[in-house]
């Protein structure tokens, strides 16, 4: 009825609590407990998300975000400061996160693409960001709000490792390998590269390979074939084709998002997989292994972006400038074990996911991996033909 | 008389045979399933052990209770208005000769027959066309939009056992049409209303595909939820939810025809067999 | 006022057109706007053009037809057939004709038995054959893939820990997988029409075949399957319509490799972004459920002046 009264009367009421926790911070002086203060959110910041509603809807890939507290007996870092990481966030701005999840950029895309998804912030994987620019489907970031994007590491920063610095925030980032069974693979010569799955007799029924396949297997292809993930030649592409073609007999399934239980069940022996998923099949099984496969594959950065259709901008920018804070990007991070691009972030990492070469594999181990760029025109639609005629041929 | 039809031969002796394995088909995978969702194994189909974790895990799980209550809220709503335009049509259809009343019917009925993947599809783009946001809105006006079909055929099977000559009689006594409508006709239509709105329940409460196409994620109702457990399932131990999950729900539709058939008198309630439609 | 509202409805009710109208128009309005719009729309989308990044163009054009039979060769350049769209339309309908044909072999003994000799329990019978069908379809679905799975699913474990086999058989992801789920979610869908046209059939016919001399199977042959016309074919159309616009199925039991016309047009829009091709797709789908359909009205003629006869 009286919009304007609400909203003061919301903003002291919200402005007061941040101003309160700081005050404690201060005179607790714990550097912890410094860490959660509001003082790394800027005043104008803060005043525009009094403005708003005191609701965020979050968009992002399943199992993607610290579900659970970490723990020091679990993780071997105490982050229960930061960690679950929505319940902090709600705890500490009196915000309440819708979050939903997707199994696939492309589920993704389909939800938000019509607009009037509701959604807030949605995570992009680097490949569809121009796409979703190109479609104003992204609002342009306001940087001076984003006081936390100094702690991403430089190449993060800018292209190609940040896809687009006007839009886009990097999330988590990781590669495209495949995961085998030690105890069936034990010994093949052809591990350590992609041959095993396309050329992999021995293991017929017992490959799968990721559902997106006119990106990731046409990618695999590719690179076992000695080309770029970027090559757009129709020649190459239909080279790509048909090693997936012969492959098709020895193939399971074509599947993402079961394939984490079929690998713990030893049900599938072979996977071309993320790194992460890897990682979260390997607690339940030992012998489930990762493999950065030497002909390369693709390096992705998945990144927070605003859609253009949120009626919530400020407390959108509320919440990356949150998840860049040093111990909530490492609380996500060790969660679902994959890379964080926050610099800052890395010395709160446990040491074995910091030094592990599947999570954070060096530059040398990077030598042949790229970044993928999502074709347009004749090169997609070959692409999308290939999948076409693999999955219903 | 019958010893014609039931005379013996070895036809009528392998048959009793045959049905037990067809029933023993249909029963099967569900008692299994039953019995897996206790053990303590998640992904394993063999005995490991009694173990409850999964029922904990499931009814620990916040989404799952979100779920139930779209699930609900959504099956609820869609039942009352289906039921209600499904017996007008239905009382229109078998009273009254109208203009274009062929027509009606065979678009009455498409909801049935179109595939579900391409009703689905044109209801989201139809959706998006119009700038409605897709929640809980949309998918009551889908599911009304194929539930009401279903609505109308259990009425007119009902209405096509009615005693018609109680109206007459009614009418023949000095009771206007309303009067009758009201003092006769429903009462009589009333059990089939009743079964009508019982079918419409699991029919909207089930659906998968076009809910699918015509929610927001944010608003997942219970076969969405599954769906995502199953095919998503990189939550680790998904399995044994699942299967803790399925065993609820079998349960729970087990239950409900029985406690529906104590409800309503045992001999006036009778599935509305023939000319079952097409949808799960 | 009051009095005045009931006479007003009386005048109303009394009145054909007007009682017709003001009790159909809610139905009307509802199957208008959320079913005839909708593929409306759809149709009217098929006839544009596709732009990049999945813009709809609206230059009206029939190409998204032509490339559902025609295409370029990538190859050679050569216009040729689509063997690829054909194929998947030449496998929903043949798979669906399996999943037909077996419902229908399973079934009509079923029903047959039910109907013949249910005795007093015809009604609890029927009852429990259609029981499970009233839970969710996905739990059905995810109790048969837990039953298949190899080696950790329930057969696959039996067998191998009977020593009934030494490797485990896949029978998931593949062609059989979709098989079975479809014979298991759209066999009720056979046998109540079954059940039902068994039911009504005159049983002193069959006892004057007895009579007659007639042996079982000649009586089935002769007797009880022509009378039972009606019913095979409802059956056939209830499991068959289904069938061939299937798309969870080969989605959850197939592992992507068995396609579906169902699974293409989603693919179209969710994966592709391709709203004009997948709208042409969605359309042919429809064009061939609306052909059986009509296929089926004839013939059910046909089947009723066949039982007016006799």
């Amino acid at each position: 009825m009286n919009r304007a009264q609400f909203s003061r009367r919301e903003f002291l009421k919200r402005t007061g609590a941040m101003m309160f926790s700081l005050y404690l911070a201060r005179s607790l002086g714990s550097s912890r407990a410094l860490a959660r203060t509001a003082e790394d959110m800027p005043i104008d910041l803060v005043e525009a998300v009094t403005q708003e509603d005191g609701k965020l809807n979050v968009f992002n890939w399943s199992l993607y975000i610290a579900e659970d507290p970490v723990t020091e007996e679990e993780f071997g870092v105490d982050l229960r400061d930061a960690t679950p990481t929505i319940a902090r966030f709600e705890e500490e701005f009196g915000i309440r996160v819708t979050y939903d999840t997707f199994e696939s950029q492309e589920e993704m895309l389909a939800k938000v693409r019509p607009g009037a998804s509701g959604y807030d912030v949605v995570v992009v994987t680097n490949y569809y960001v121009p796409q979703m620019v190109g479609l104003k489907l992204l609002r342009p970031l306001k940087r001076e709000w984003l006081t936390n994007w100094q702690n991403l590491a430089a190449r993060f920063q800018g292209p190609p490792f940040g896809p687009n610095p006007d839009y886009a925030v990097p999330y988590l980032w990781g590669v495209t390998g495949y995961a085998y069974n030690e105890k069936r693979v034990r010994g093949n010569p052809r591990l350590g590269s992609w041959e095993l799955l396309f050329k992999g007799r021995e293991y017929r029924g017992r490959i799968t390979m990721l559902d997106s396949l006119f990106i990731d297997g046409i990618n695999a292809a590719l690179k076992l074939l000695g080309y770029s993930l970027n090559e757009t030649s129709r020649e190459a592409l239909l080279a790509a084709g048909d090693l997936l073609f012969a492959q098709k007999p020895l193939i399971r399934a074509y599947l993402a998002g079961p394939v984490r239980d079929l690998l713990a069940a030893e049900e599938v022996w072979l996977a071309q997989l993320w790194s992460g998923d890897t990682l979260a099949a390997q607690q339940q099984n030992p012998a489930v292994q990762f493999q950065l496969p030497k002909e390369g594959s693709d390096v992705w950065v998945d990144s927070m972006t605003i859609l253009a259709e949120s009626r919530r901008p400020a407390t959108a920018h509320l919440w990356m400038n949150y998840i860049l804070r040093a111990h909530v990007h490492a609380g996500i991070a060790t969660w679902v074990a994959f890379a964080t691009p926050n610099e800052a972030a890395l010395r709160f990492i446990p040491e074995q996911q910091r030094t592990s070469s599947i999570i954070y594999p060096t530059e040398a181990e990077l030598k042949n991996f790229e970044l993928f760029v999502l074709p347009q025109g004749e090169a997609l639609e070959i692409r999308q033909r290939i999948a076409d005629e693999l999955l219903s041929g | 008389m019958s010893r014609g039809v039931s005379g013996r031969s070895l036809f009528a002796m392998a048959l009793p045979l045959l049905i037990l394995l067809v029933y023993l088909f249909i029963y099967a995978p569900l008692f299994i399933l039953m019995l897996f969702s206790f053990n303590s194994a998640g992904n394993l189909a063999w005995w490991q052990g009694f173990s409850l974790q999964w029922y904990e895990q499931l009814l620990g799980y916040d989404q799952l209770w979100k779920a139930l209550k779209i699930s609900l809220m959504v099956t609820g709503t869609t039942v009352l208005i289906s039921t209600a335009l499904g017996t007008l049509t239905a009382y229109a259809l078998y009273r009254w000769r109208f203009w274009g009343k062929r027509l009606f019917e065979s678009v009455l009925y498409l909801p049935l027959y179109i595939p579900e993947v391409v009703l689905g599809i044109s209801l989201l783009v139809f959706f998006i066309f119009l700038r409605i946001p897709r929640g809980l809105l949309t998918m009551i006006l889908a599911h009304v939009a194929f539930t009401t079909p279903l609505v109308v055929l259990v009425v007119l099977a009902r209405m096509q056992r009615i005693d018609w000559a109680l109206e007459e009689a009614a009418m023949d006594l000095g009771a206007d049409e309303l009067v009758t409508l009201s003092k006769v006709t429903l009462p009589l239509l009333w059990p089939g209303i009743l079964a009508a709105a019982l079918l419409a329940f699991p029919w909207s409460f089930n659906d998968f595909v076009i809910t699918y196409f015509v929610t927001s994620p944010g608003n997942a109702p219970l076969p969405v939820l599954t769906y995502n457990l199953i095919l998503g399932a990189r939550r680790s131990g998904a399995m044994g939810m699942i299967n803790a999950l399925g065993t609820l729900m079998t349960v729970v539709t087990l239950l409900l025809p029985l406690l529906a058939l104590l409800l309503v008198r045992l001999r006036r309630f009778s599935l509305p067999g023939f000319r079952f439609p097409r949808r799960r | 006022m009051s009095a005045f509202r009931r006479s007003l409805l009386r005048s109303l009710w009394r009145h054909p057109n007007a009682r017709t109208v003001v009790t159909l128009s809610p139905v009307v309005f509802w199957l208008a706007l959320f079913v005839v719009a909708p593929m409306l729309i759809v149709l009217y989308y098929s006839l544009l053009t596709g732009g990049p990044y999945g813009a709809l163009l609206p230059h009206l054009t029939l190409e998204n037809y032509q490339k559902l039979f025609v295409t370029e060769n990538l190859r050679t350049g050569e216009l040729e057939p689509n063997w690829l769209y054909l194929t998947v339309f030449a496998r929903s309908l043949g798979l669906a004709l399996l999943t037909t044909a077996i419902c229908l072999l399973v079934g009509y003994p079923v029903a047959y038995w039910i109907a013949l000799y249910g005795g007093r329990f015809k009604g609890l019978w029927i009852g429990l054959f259609v029981l499970p069908f009233w839970t969710s379809y996905l739990v059905r679905i995810f109790a048969w893939m837990f039953l298949l799975r190899d080696p950790s699913g329930f057969i696959n474990q039996l067998l191998l820990r009977t020593g009934l086999i030494q490797e485990p058989i896949q029978l998931l992801y593949n062609p059989t997988g979709v098989l079975i789920g479809m014979v298991y979610t759209y066999l009720p869908f056979a046998v109540i029409p079954l059940y039902a046209s068994l039911e009504r059939l005159d049983r002193s016919v069959l006892e004057v075949a007895f009579d007659l001399g007639a042996r079982p199977w000649q009586r089935l042959w002769r007797v009880t399957l022509p009378l039972s016309r009606g019913g095979i074919l409802s059956a056939s159309v209830l499991v068959f319509v289904p069938s061939v616009g299937e798309y969870l199925i080969p989605d959850l039991m197939g592992g992507a490799k068995v396609n579906l016309i169902g699974n293409v047009v989603a693919d179209k829009f969710l994966r592709d972004q391709n709203w004009a091709f997948g709208s042409a797709m969605a359309m042919g789908l429809m064009g061939i459920v609306m052909a059986l359909l009509l296929l089926y009205f004839k013939l059910s003629r046909s089947a009723q002046v066949f039982e007016r006869q006799r």
